[in-house]
């Protein structure tokens, strides 16, 4: 598969301070790819970085096969829409004014607007001016703005940031749908695990300027399963069941913690229980946070 | 630049920076309307008065008014977040060559309808004296000259501070100070910026008659090292507003 982004031991100094550490991405064609670490690990500087808002104290950037160049930047920035940390948009204008500006300076004909306003439903407030609109609006008109000439590559540095879940959950919607609805690669940020989960194929963490995983969510997604609390009805019976199988439990009156299992064995353990007369009432499978998910990927990578 | 230009023409719709641009000529003409010349000795000495006059007014106002127009340039993409998607739509000369020439444009604009003014209230109030086309053509100069030195002075202090208040105070604090220079020896003037409008004036007071109350006005040389200087003050100032929209981090 073809990559859209690729990184070479790219690096960001400030003073003292190392921002980002030779960061080595790899985005491939077609998907959606979720960047992901905690604030301030260096999510933003890199993709900075990549639009070129920020020169790198070392290493390379390849956009859409060719080299980040002050000579190819713009060109090459004009084939990519971007998102970075808070929406833009003159407050005095309409949504409709501002996508025309930047229609204009990426040299799109006008008529894509009335596209990239369906896409974001933001058709029937085209000619609202944007002080007016809310947080969420103003997030979808980023999108729109990036949207703007279809772009190959999308890069949206958390644009889910201060929406409510109803407006979470519509630009999750509008991300997963991207490649298919318009070709494009997207490139996402988030230090949210759980969110991305929802929206992505592809990972890359990152945590003090270091890469730390890189590889498609499913391979994430083993790291990321925690451990799974039983409440029984009777746990003096679920023992014997535990111990047949193995399982170290850790008891807590009618609450039973077992390590990560297979969905597989978790449901064959469960039939025994429920047969055994054990009364399994609730089954929550627990998910790591992300700070536990680096633990564990820092603690495999030292061994 | 054609395109950066027509990007800032695009957001300048609904800022009404055009009433920003008519005010001055229009409290030019509401001041000097006021003080309509009386009397033949009066009407004779009229376009000398009002040539005179105009500098102590420009230094009032147009400090605040470059302060106005230069904060407005940028607050608008303060506001809106917008530096970090225009830099990844135009370079940042294209971004600021567009702004330059829009705040000089409506500079150049203002000052042009303040010198059609003052040939309005000629012919309106039915000057006697003769045109002094040479004068007229300096003081215009003088004042464009001043004002785009200001426009890049506010326009620096709004990329410093990202914020319009500091550039406001320094307009208003600039105009109290400039107007107190043109009083002090001229000397000090020299070291007011925002008050060069009054040392560069090419008019004095040449007699006042305490008795009628009458004053004369005469020509004196044209200050053309201090203009010289409010050329280079301004190409400084440019090339400082540039290096720091060009190193700005964003």
């Amino acid at each position: 598969m073809q990559t859209v982004i690729e990184t070479k031991a790219l690096c960001k100094q400030y003073g003292p301070h190392t921002a980002v550490d030779h960061v080595e991405l790899h985005v491939p064609q077609g998907c959606v790819y979720g960047f992901i670490g905690p604030n301030g690990a260096g999510k933003s500087t890199t993709m900075k970085m990549l639009l070129g808002l920020i020169h790198p104290t070392a290493g390379r950037v390849r956009l859409l096969g060719q080299e980040l160049t002050e000579k190819s930047r713009l060109p090459l920035l004009r084939q990519t829409g971007s998102l970075i940390e808070s929406p833009a948009g003159y407050l005095h204008l309409t949504a409709q004014e501002n996508l025309e500006i930047v229609a204009d300076l990426k040299g799109v004909p006008h008529k894509d607007i009335g596209r990239v306003l369906d896409i974001v439903h933001l058709t029937q407030d085209r000619n609202r001016r944007v002080g007016q609109y809310s947080l969420g609006m103003k997030q979808r008109l980023g999108i729109a703005m990036a949207l703007l000439g279809s772009p190959k590559l999308l890069i949206l540095d958390e644009p889910t940031n201060g929406l409510d879940p109803a407006g979470i959950q519509e630009m999750r919607a509008l991300i997963r749908n991207m490649p298919a609805a318009t070709g494009a690669t997207v490139l996402i940020s988030s230090h949210l695990l759980g969110e991305m989960e929802q929206m992505v194929e592809q990972v890359g963490i990152i945590d003090h300027g270091h890469i730390l995983f890189e590889g498609p969510l499913t391979e994430l997604q083993r790291h990321s399963r925690g451990n799974v609390t039983l409440r029984l009805l009777d746990p003096a019976k679920a023992a014997p069941i535990l111990r047949a199988n193995g399982l170290t439990a850790h008891s807590d009156s009618c609450v039973v913690t077992l390590p990560p299992l297979q969905d597989a064995l978790l449901a064959d353990l469960v039939q025994k229980l429920a047969a055994c007369g054990a009364g399994v009432v609730e089954l929550t499978p627990h998910t790591k946070t992300l700070e536990e998910i680096f633990l564990s990927l820092t603690s495999e990578e030292a061994d | 630049m054609g395109k950066a230009l027509h990007a800032e023409l695009q957001k300048a719709r609904r800022r009404h920076d055009l009433l920003i641009c008519l005010a001055v000529p229009v409290v030019v003409y509401l001041w000097a309307g006021a003080a309509v010349p009386t009397g033949a000795d009066e009407l004779a000495n009229a376009y000398s008065a009002l040539l005179f006059a105009l500098p102590v007014l420009n230094a009032i106002l147009l400090p605040i008014v470059m302060a106005l127009i230069a904060s407005r340039l940028w607050d608008m993409e303060v506001k809106g977040s917008t530096t970090k998607l225009l830099y990844t739509l135009q370079s940042r000369r294209s971004l600021f060559a567009g702004k330059a020439l829009l705040g000089t444009g409506e500079v150049l604009l203002m000052v042009t309808l303040e010198m059609a003014v003052s040939i309005l209230l000629g012919r309106v109030q039915g000057y006697t004296e003769a045109f002094p086309a040479g004068p007229f053509v300096y003081t215009g100069i003088c004042t464009l000259a001043v004002d785009v030195m200001l426009f890049f002075s506010e326009l620096l202090l709004m990329l410093i501070f990202d914020n319009p208040l500091p550039a406001l105070c320094v307009g208003i604090v600039g105009a109290l100070i400039g107007l107190f220079s043109a009083f002090m020896p001229p000397l000090v003037s020299y070291f007011v910026p925002w008050g060069y409008f009054v040392p560069l004036s090419c008019y004095e007071v040449s007699y006042w008659d305490q008795a009628t109350h009458t004053v004369t006005y005469g020509l004196r040389p044209y200050n053309w090292g201090l203009l010289a200087f409010t050329v280079v003050l301004a190409a400084v100032l440019f090339a400082a507003a540039w290096r720091m929209m060009r190193d700005k981090e964003v």
